[in-house]
């Protein structure tokens, strides 16, 4: 070993030399190399927190949550959870020696200026001595605020209080106003501290008391996701011996209730929290690991075209270190130096790019993965980085230096130059090309697929004007109901904001509307026909007369709404989207129809309204839509037209909103274009990574054909300089070698055809929706895969045949 | 100087009392490919003695240098005997080989073969980096140092070799064939890219180690260069069709030194 370390150590010094004279092998070779390690380095870092590593938490590996199944005619639903079944175990169970309540709700806090919404977890006191956080500042809620006991106190994250409470070091004891109650802060958790996030993957802000989280706790019919629990078993009862009984529990009082019908019946299930939280992901991070092991074996497998290259060039010197008593073992230790530290810097740089994946990650997909912010470089990484490092160079110089003819080597020292044996079949180099085009290919050509669908969305025009117009969203006040008497009272209070919005001096127009315009997720309601028979569920808005004129949508037919003055108007007219319009009335008579909704009042189209562009919505429902007048049955909202370069702020309309209503809270106040911005955001950054991907590919295939080639020039040099010794002039030379080396090219093309009409069969086998491919931008990957192959096999060649025919007859 | 002054000198060697270092019995070597055979050495025996300077001379293709690499251990005999300080070394596994290669032999070629990466010092010192035992540092340093020393290139320690004269990289050449203490330098054609004067330099150097002890092989085109040689051995067709013996040590460098 101290022998092997000791040749290493001076092939290393060797090694640092010799690179230095091939830059550009080395920059390719790190180039492929650190941007594929980065990959994958970030890729097995998520699969070991979410497979491998425990949660953050003590006894984290007995952590369980208990959830509750219920079963009506067959279907079983769960997910769901009751808050009286999840209080009747709280309060009777036998089987946990601790077992939490936790339910998540958005709540603004008050008395910050901007009244951010911030995420509440209402727990019972259990929540932290099972989790055991460490305190930044104060204490945890404790039994002194145990269920019944109607304590106002709240524990802020961190992260909440540097950036809601400037990190006030006084904060404990200070009071604060979440929602419509003021709460006296006991504790900042400590900035490590990492809580279990909701099922959006969002981590709390604040903790409150579970007294304060205002559900009906009695209704076994109410239920919802928002709702979970926390639990360690008793020592010694396991999750098959804990989960009958409290089943038992739940079914007997749940079939007892008014919510349940004949047949009806509740069970229990526990899970680990671990699992709770990983949830599907498992198979996401697997999905992403394999498809980085896929682009790590095309690298390794250009590398080695570039190392077998690397092998050749360095014949002479493997020669000379044989004569003077070189093993094959010292001249896999002499590969091994290089590979080593070309790997060794592409793992320092790979690091650099994991690094720079964790944040991408949590950018893109802290929604869609649990435990994303946890991400960073530990020890198991560091050390899979290292042995990756280490068995690629081992990989790359047993591979190059099985090519070098150890007893052959001697012919490179005879200073005649009868050129050197090709030790790579020609049928091995065409099918290291051809491999390589194929694989590259089908990647340049899946990648197209992805540009062109992330690009439609991104550069959609929306089909309004956007330009300058704001929404601003109010959280009805607390108290206000759906009665007859409060809904007129809550439209009067909009009109009234309205008003108020109108007077500033940057604003041309307002029109209410009870959603955005474009937002994330979706809104639809049943509309039926004037006979009750339902028709479809599109999507819907409730909207002021002036809203079209807002967004200059124009009415293509009819008109729009009436202006509403009198806050006591019944809602009787609907307008259509051009689309809906045309499905419902395909003859073009949808002006005068009568729909209803869920049997209610009858409602007259009076007009039809051009379509928009919702992003991310697909096919013609995306832009089926109808239009209401405006009522406020949800949170307030308004589109508000600015004059051209004005801005709004929530400081601008607070005072405005609490003039009229001390209660008032505003949930959002943005743009438009933000708006927009926000939604196609990812279909930018998909884009955007993806041609980023689509030109790694481009450029790992690149390297990887002028690898196999230059390998293969090196070896044809003797034969090259006999040619252009006997008067061959170059360009007959170029067209020779590049018509022998196109070939492969040609038929790693085909081979990927081939391929990409197998996948494609599969998929369609496999997905339920039409898949809709474009042939122009696949077919345009072929001239870009040609040209980057024709360049890669023109450098080798141009290369070898521009110094002097006598140089390659005598070997040197 | 011309190359008409360089004439053989007469001294006595007494070779009966010399001890045989390599012995070829009936050697041959066939290269085959599917539908040739060519028989690049026919039976060659050989005994070079302890302290002996041979030329090995003879046209193209007669087998000069496939010689010199099967006595090198660069290539394996076909058939017949081969023994170095009376191990048979015809059949001997690879790394076997090659340690006998960095324990016995040193080679000097005619394109020197220095690895351009590799300052003066590093390539002298890379036989002993192989050398087993590992040889310390110190060691390694000493005898590089040695070596250099008698070439007399001690100056050039830390340049790199495309930073020296033909004549100085083949002297560091030599150098480093000398740094393991090998039984028989193996020489290739040593002034072949050269001018006559490096040239002759590099062969006084040549005379002068075979005067200090060191038994020499060298194959030569250049029948002035042969003659230097005690031993002269002409190659035809795969055989040694003729050897012409001196009796007489030979006084090169008195020579040269005339005629410059």
């Amino acid at each position: 070993m101290i022998r092997f370390l000791r040749y290493l150590k001076f092939e290393l010094l060797l090694a640092k030399s010799a690179l230095l004279t091939v830059p550009g092998f080395s920059a390719t070779v790190i180039a492929t190399l650190s941007v594929t390690l980065g990959a994958l380095i970030c890729i097995f870092s998520l699969n070991h927190l979410l497979l491998v590593k425990s949660l953050p938490y003590p006894n984290a590996e007995k952590l369980v949550v208990v959830q509750q199944s219920y079963a009506s005619e067959g279907e079983t639903y769960s997910g769901s959870q009751s808050a009286p079944g999840m209080l009747l175990w709280y309060k009777n169970q036998q089987v946990f020696d601790k077992f939490a309540l936790v339910f998540d709700h958005k709540q603004l806090v008050a008395d910050h200026p901007e009244q951010p919404s911030a995420l509440i977890n209402f727990i019972t006191p259990e929540y932290f001595s099972l989790l055991m956080p460490k305190m930044h500042l104060g204490r945890v809620i404790d039994e002194n605020e145990a269920i019944d006991t109607h304590q106002a106190v709240v524990v802020l994250s961190y992260q909440a209080w540097q950036k809601w409470y400037q990190s006030d070091a006084d904060i404990i004891g200070r009071k604060t106003m979440i929602g419509h109650v003021s709460y006296k802060v006991i504790g900042v958790t400590s900035e490590h501290f990492i809580a279990p996030a909701n099922r959006y993957n969002e981590a709390p802000d604040l903790w409150l008391p579970w007294d304060y989280q205002g559900m009906d706790v009695n209704h076994w019919g109410i239920m919802t996701r928002a709702l979970s629990s926390i639990g360690i078993l008793k020592p010694g009862i396991s999750p098959q011996q804990a989960t009958p009984s409290l089943g038992a529990m739940l079914n007997e009082k749940y079939t007892a209730s008014e919510a349940a019908e004949g047949g009806d019946t509740a069970s229990a299930k526990i899970l680990t929290l671990n699992e709770v939280i990983v949830g599907d992901s498992s198979k996401t991070v697997l999905l992403l690991l394999s498809g980085v092991v896929g682009l790590l074996l095309i690298a390794v497998t250009n590398v080695t075209n570039l190392f077998l290259s690397r092998a050749a060039q360095k014949q002479r010197t493997m020669a000379i270190q044989a004569a003077l008593g070189a093993k094959p073992n010292h001249l896999f230790i002499a590969m091994f130096a290089e590979s080593l530290i070309l790997s060794v810097i592409a793992g320092a740089l790979g690091l650099l790019v994991a690094g720079w994946g964790f944040v991408l990650l949590e950018e893109l997909a802290a929604r869609q993965l649990p435990r994303i912010s946890e991400l960073g470089l530990d020890s198991a990484t560091l050390m899979f980085t290292g042995i990756v490092v280490v068995v690629l160079s081992a990989i790359f110089a047993k591979l190059s230096s099985r090519v070098v003819n150890y007893d052959l080597l001697q012919s490179q020292l005879q200073s005649s130059g009868k050129g050197s044996g090709l030790q790579v079949s020609k049928r091995t180099r065409n099918f290291l090309i051809a491999i390589q085009v194929a694989l590259a290919t089908l990647l340049l050509a899946g990648a197209s697929v992805v540009i062109e669908k992330a690009l439609e969305t991104a550069l959609h025009p929306l089909g309004f004007n956007d330009d300058d117009v704001y929404y601003l969203r109010v959280d009805r006040p607390k108290g206000a109901n759906y009665s007859p008497e409060s809904l007129v009272e809550m439209n009067l209070l909009t009109l009234s904001i309205k008003k108020e919005l109108e007077n500033l001096p940057q604003v041309k127009q307002v029109s209410r509307s009870i959603k955005p315009v474009i937002f994330k997720g979706s809104n639809s309601m049943t509309l039926d026909d004037r006979d009750g028979k339902r028709v479809g569920s599109f999507a819907f808005n409730m909207v002021d007369h002036n809203y079209f004129d807002i967004l200059e949508l124009p009415i293509v037919e009819g008109n729009t709404f009436s202006e509403q003055k009198d806050p006591r108007y019944q809602i009787n007219e609907i307008i259509l989207s051009e689309s809906l319009a045309h499905e419902l009335a395909p003859n073009g008579d949808a002006i005068g129809k009568v729909f209803q909704l869920q049997m209610a009042q009858p409602l007259k189209v009076i007009g039809i309204a051009k379509d928009y562009y919702r992003p991310g919505m697909k096919g013609d429902y995306g832009y089926q839509r109808y239009y209401m007048p405006y009522a406020a049955f949800e949170d307030f909202g308004f589109d508000i037209k600015l004059t051209p370069g004005a801005k709004l702020s929530r400081e601008t309309v607070l005072p405005l909103l609490l003039k009229l209503n001390a209660k008032l809270r505003i949930r959002t106040v943005i743009s438009h274009k933000n708006q927009h911005a926000d939604l196609i955001y990812k279909h930018k950054l998909t884009a955007g990574l993806t041609i980023v991907l689509s030109l790694l590919s481009l450029l790992l295939a690149a390297a990887g054909i002028y690898g196999v080639l230059n390998y293969s020039t090196q070896m044809r040099r003797y034969e090259l300089g006999i040619h252009l010794a006997l008067g061959a002039k170059t360009h007959r030379i170029i067209n020779m070698v590049l018509k022998e080396s196109l070939y492969p090219v040609l038929l790693g093309m085909l081979i990927s055809a081939g391929l990409s009409v197998i996948i494609f069969i599969i998929v369609r086998q496999q997905v339920n929706f039409v898949i809709n491919i474009n042939y122009i931008g696949m077919l345009s990957v072929v001239p870009i895969m040609l040209a980057v192959a024709y360049i890669a096999c023109y450098i080798p060649i141009r290369a070898a045949i521009s110094e002097d025919p006598i140089k390659a007859l005598r070997n040197e | 100087m011309t190359h008409e002054n360089v004439t053989p000198m007469t001294a006595t060697k007494d070779r009966v009392s010399k001890k045989v270092i390599i012995e070829m019995k009936n050697l041959t070597k066939v290269f085959s490919t599917q539908d040739i055979e060519t028989h690049a050495l026919r039976g060659v025996n050989l005994s070079i003695y302890n302290q002996d300077y041979i030329s090995i001379s003879g046209p193209s293709g007669c087998g000069k240098s496939t010689l010199l690499s099967i006595l090198g251990l660069l290539d394996s005999p076909t058939s017949g005997q081969y023994f170095i300080d009376g191990q048979d070394v015809s059949d001997l596994t690879i790394n076997h080989r090659a340690e006998i290669r960095n324990q016995h032999i040193g080679f000097v070629f005619q394109a020197f073969n220095l690895i351009d990466e590799l300052s003066v010092f590093d390539n002298v010192a890379l036989p002993l980096r192989y050398r087993e035992p590992v040889m310390s540092d110190t060691d390694i340093k000493a005898e590089v140092l040695a070596s250099l020393a008698k070439v007399d290139m001690s100056h050039r320690c830390d340049h790199k070799p495309n930073q020296l004269s033909g004549g100085q990289q083949q002297r560091i050449a030599i150098a480093r064939a000398l740094v393991g203490k090998p039984t028989i330098l193996l020489v290739d054609e040593p002034t072949g890219n050269l001018d006559s004067k490096n040239g002759d330099a590099v062969m006084a150097m040549l005379v002068k180690l075979n005067e200090q002890g060191m038994t020499i092989c060298m194959v030569t085109h250049d029948p002035r260069y042969a003659d230097m040689a005690m031993r002269k051995l002409h190659l035809l067709d795969g055989v040694i069709a003729d050897e012409f013996t001196v009796n007489s040590a030979v006084s090169i460098e008195s020579h040269i030194g005339e005629a410059k």
